[in-house]
């Protein structure tokens, strides 16, 4: 078992104001198996692509860390210092949220592959470069005539496929893909999921899924990690989280999607999510849970363990299954 | 094929756009307020008077019906019979053609100064922003463009005065007056017909004006290069190179520059009316002759048919220059949103 | 009516503020603007010899005397105390700015506004109309109304109002674009309200905070360019009386290498109301501009 990611109690914040941080994400602390699947969910803005932007070394310049986060062996961050040189986009790379936007527009598919390949193979001849090019775009099932367009004249599933193309240039040891469904329709959506899943065996890859879409993460991961207000409030293997979930939100999450057999009613989960800055004391929860009781109002729970499992709640504090 | 429209539409607009000035120019030359004829004379006063106004009656045909001026007036117009100068009693189209090619040269090499220059520089400013050098960089521009251009030309003039040199305001050296070729523009004609004394010569004493006219592009363009650059830097899909692990220089050079290049098209396009004004101002800080020289003598003398003239060229060339901004911008960007 | 002023002024009081905490340079440029509004108020009132300020006393007997001090500035060739003519000049500045500021961005906001609010025959011929006037030279329409109308200065107001106005219908037509379709300017417009009513009550005071910042930011360039065209009307003319930055610049060219102060005093002052007045916008722009606030190096 190697750990591919390992991360020690890391804070992520923004800088927005001078010498005012925001801090998105908190007391993260989550280990990756490699050659597994690891899925981000949670709601929009609770800080997901923080984490994803923060494993692949995309943290803005104005962007402020705490704790540790280690690679392979290798610290990338510690505290307020970030050492991805040799490891971002060699050994983890990321597919975007939003294909539309992360195409150069200005050059053809085939040109930013090929500016890629030559970068990872300078001793790659021409032509090499061109058959590397089109057996990657083969690769994620794209016709060899994509090479010569521009973005703008493909599809957004075609355009995903591409970045998704381009990201396996380096032949990366992590993928971190953020959100690769969510712009895409149910069907695409499906078919993505799967070629990811595939690339994944394929390649050997570990793979961080984040996605807000629970039946996607099903389909795709091994453990799952459920992020509320920059917090992982469950973490477990996927199946289990999924058929059996134990913190209060996972559950509400979960019942908020209709499952096709149950045709269980569409319960939203009142209110909204707390924004970074304003997260309540307490269990960050507490404004929206259905358990609250006291304890939770002026004291964070701790991530407690149950067999293979952790949860952050009060309610299964001093339980032990 | 977006494109292709696109670029069709906007010649048509500017064909109508072109009417249009033909238009005003008919109501300018036909219904002033007072006597059209008096003005088209200049206002003349003296002896000469009355058979001047007389002229101008009978060159403007004011005792045809309007239907007759109107055809009169368009066919004129593009026959390039734009009336008599009153101060030169030389032929308007003439004067201004060749008066605004001569300044036209200044406009294009003050460009060829600047442009590289203002996108190093707010390539600089923006990969380092909120640092020392873009600090440095943001104020010499602000400055550089803020400062009225007499007061650079001046500086100018009076640098190569102190040196020695004052004379280099004029366009040639008085013994090569005569020379003439077929664009106007002097340095480039002097290497057509191969004369590279002429050259050296011309080129020598343009460069000052094209240092002291180009200060105002640097100034804007280094600006609008650094927040454009700065932009397009937080873009997802520089993110998504640097996620790739490309190195800095295929990231600025390749996928951050190229965003920028129709934002200075439609930029020189603008800043070319702005432009014409202050190369006229240099040219009479360093009494070099030119559009500048031209019009303010006419101002002084009152000469109606050649500042219509001059008007209406400018008008017509900022027009085609617009124009062609807008199509290069069409041309170089690929996300064809029009 | 009140109520919609009063927002507006908060909103750019507000941005002002808040640049001021922030940025040197704002609060530098903010206290060059206001010492040169108020030497504008008070120039005439102050001017050491007022009556060479006018340019009514004249005496060649102490021409193009440096700078001492009895005359701070120096004296021009008609033995005029420049710093007394660049008071007087600066009142003219400011004002003339203004007017033409003010009349071109009312102008602007409602043709702007009507075009995008009104038929869409009146959409394209205003949109044609602005691009025609935008084509069209200030200095040289200046000189045409300076010989239709036969009054120098005033003719030369109208014609940069004329090329000024068109820009700021222009941002105002982009505005009110995205307005037109929201339901509080399509609902009165179905019910039947003039549009008029409509531009002033719903769509003026949405698009008139932005624009006020924009026509902030072009002052320093009105300033400039009237002084740049009355330099270009000054360089023909003999002997000038008006005091005015351009002329008094044009007239002092010629004695630019025997006494420089006479030409480096007023265009310096120009220079120094431009530069501020950038300042002034620029850095509220970036205060507020979600990227350029922000502090960038090459990170990866
Ligand atoms: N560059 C940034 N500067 C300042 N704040 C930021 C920045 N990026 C994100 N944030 C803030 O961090 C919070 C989390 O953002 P993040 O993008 O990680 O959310 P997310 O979970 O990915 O949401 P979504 O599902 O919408 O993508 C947001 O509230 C956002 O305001
Ligand atoms: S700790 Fe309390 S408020 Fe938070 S999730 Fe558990 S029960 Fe709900
Ligand atoms: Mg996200």
């Amino acid at each position: 078992m190697v750990l591919a990611i390992q991360s020690r109690e890391l804070y992520i914040g923004y800088e927005v104001e001078e010498s005012a941080t925001l801090w998105v994400v908190e007391k993260l602390g989550i280990e990756v198996e490699h050659k597994t699947t690891f899925c981000l969910i949670g709601e929009s803005g609770c800080g997901k692509s923080t984490i994803g932007n923060a494993i692949a070394g995309l943290l803005p310049p104005y962007a402020r860390t705490r704790g540790q986060l280690v690679i392979f062996d290798k610290i990338v961050i510690d505290r307020d210092k970030r050492f991805f040189n040799g490891v971002r986009g060699k050994i983890v790379v990321k597919i975007p949220q939003d294909p539309a936007s992360s195409l150069n527009p200005f050059m053809t598919i085939g040109k930013q592959l090929s500016l890629a390949i030559k970068h990872h193979y300078p001793n790659l001849s021409e032509k090499d470069v061109v058959n590397k090019a089109v057996e990657l775009l083969e690769e994620v099932r794209l016709d060899k005539a994509v090479f010569n367009l521009y973005p703008h004249q493909l599809s957004g599933g075609m355009k995903q496929r591409a970045a998704i193309a381009l990201a396996l240039v380096p032949e990366p040891k992590i993928v971190v893909a953020d959100e690769p469904t969510s712009a895409l329709d149910a069907y695409l959506r499906f078919a993505m999921s799967t070629l990811l899943k595939n690339l994944q065996k394929e390649w050997e890859l570990t793979l961080i899924f984040i996605t807000h879409d629970i039946s996607v993460a099903r389909y795709v991961c091994d453990k799952i990690a459920v992020i509320y207000a920059g917090r992982v409030v469950e973490l477990g293997k996927a199946y289990e989280v999924l058929e059996s979930p134990r913190h209060p939100y996972t559950e509400l999450l979960l019942e908020s999607v209709p499952r096709r057999l149950s045709r269980k009613r569409l319960a939203d989960i009142p209110g909204m999510p707390p924004h970074p800055g304003k997260y309540p004391p307490g269990c960050k929860f507490h404004t929206r849970c259905p358990y609250v009781f006291d304890r939770c109002r002026y004291e964070e729970p701790l991530l407690i363990f149950l067999n293979s499992r952790a949860v952050r709640c009060w309610k299964y504090y001093g339980y032990s299954a | 094929m977006l494109t292709l429209n696109y670029i069709i539409k906007r010649i048509f607009i500017s064909i109508l756009l072109i009417l249009g000035i033909v238009a005003i120019t008919f109501i300018l030359t036909q219904f002033t307020p007072g006597d059209p004829a008096v003005i088209w004379a200049g206002k003349p006063r003296g002896p000469g008077a009355a058979i001047a106004i007389a002229k101008a009656r009978e060159y403007l045909g004011l005792n045809l019906p309007i239907y007759q001026r109107l055809a009169l007036h368009i066919y004129r117009f593009f026959v390039g019979d734009w009336g008599l100068s009153v101060e030169f009693k030389q032929p308007v189209s003439y004067l201004v053609v060749r008066n605004f090619v001569a300044s036209l040269e200044i406009v294009i090499y003050s460009f060829a100064i600047a442009i590289p220059l203002s996108m190093w520089m707010g390539t600089k400013a923006s990969l380092s922003r909120g640092g020392l050098a873009d600090k440095c960089i943001y104020f010499v521009s602000v400055i550089l463009a803020g400062m009225p251009r007499f007061l650079v030309a001046a500086l100018i003039y009076l640098a190569l005065y102190i040196v020695g040199y004052g004379y280099l305001g004029l366009r040639v050296a008085p013994m090569y007056t005569t020379f003439s070729g077929p664009t106007g523009m002097i340095t480039i004609d002097s290497l057509l017909l191969g004369r590279l004394d002429i050259f050296i010569d011309s080129f020598l004493r343009l460069i000052p004006t094209a240092i002291a006219l180009s200060t105002y592009p640097i100034g804007v363009v280094a600006r609008v290069v650094r927040v454009s650059l700065s932009e397009t830097l937080e873009e997802e899909y520089v993110r998504e190179a640097i996620s790739l692990g490309l190195p800095r220089k295929v990231i600025v050079n390749k996928y951050a520059r190229p965003n920028i290049v129709p934002v200075i098209a439609q930029l020189v396009g603008l800043l070319f009316s702005y432009m014409i004004l202050e190369t006229m101002v240099i040219e009479n800080v360093f009494s070099r002759e030119g559009l500048g020289t031209l019009i303010s003598r006419a101002i002084a003398a009152s000469d109606y048919p050649l500042i219509i003239g001059a008007t209406v060229f400018t008008a017509i060339v900022l027009i085609v220059v617009n124009t062609l901004a807008d199509i290069v911008q069409a041309i170089t960007n690929p996300r064809v949103q029009l | 009516m009140n109520s919609h002023i009063y927002a507006v002024l908060h909103d750019v009081e507000s941005m002002i503020v808040k640049t001021w905490r922030k940025r040197l340079s704002f609060r530098i440029a903010c206290v060059l603007i206001a010492v040169v509004i108020v030497l504008a108020i008070l120039g005439p009132h102050i001017a050491p010899y007022p009556r060479q300020g006018m340019g009514i006393d004249i005496d060649r007997s102490r021409a193009l005397k440096p700078p001492s001090l009895e005359h701070i500035l120096g004296t021009d060739s008609l033995g005029r105390d420049v710093l007394s003519r660049i008071l007087f000049a600066l009142n003219r500045a400011i004002i003339s700015c203004i007017v033409v500021i003010a009349v071109s961005l009312i102008l602007g906001i409602f043709i702007g506004s009507y075009a995008a609010i009104g038929s869409k025959i009146f959409e394209i011929l205003i949109s044609y109309f602005t691009e025609l006037l935008l084509a069209l030279p200030s200095v040289l329409l200046a000189s045409l109304l300076s010989i239709l109308m036969g009054g120098g200065y005033w003719s030369i107001l109208i014609a940069l109002i004329m090329t000024w106005f068109p820009w700021y219908s222009r941002i105002a037509y982009l505005q009110a674009r995205s307005l037109r379709d929201l339901d509080f300017v399509k609902l009165p417009i179905y019910y039947g309200l003039s549009r008029w009513y409509v531009i002033q009550k719903h769509i003026a005071p949405n698009i008139v905070a932005p624009m006020l910042i924009e026509a902030l930011s072009d002052t320093g360039s009105v300033v400039l360019e009237i002084s740049t065209i009355t330099f270009l009307f000054g360089i023909g003319v003999k002997s000038i009386e008006e005091p005015d930055l351009g002329m008094m610049i044009a007239y002092s060219l010629r004695d630019i290498t025997v006494a420089p102060w006479t030409f480096l005093a007023p265009s310096a002052t120009l220079a120094l109301i431009a530069i501020s007045f950038t300042l002034f916008s620029e850095m509220i722009y970036e205060e507020y501009h979600p990227v350029l606030k922000k502090r960038w190096w090459l990170w990866f």
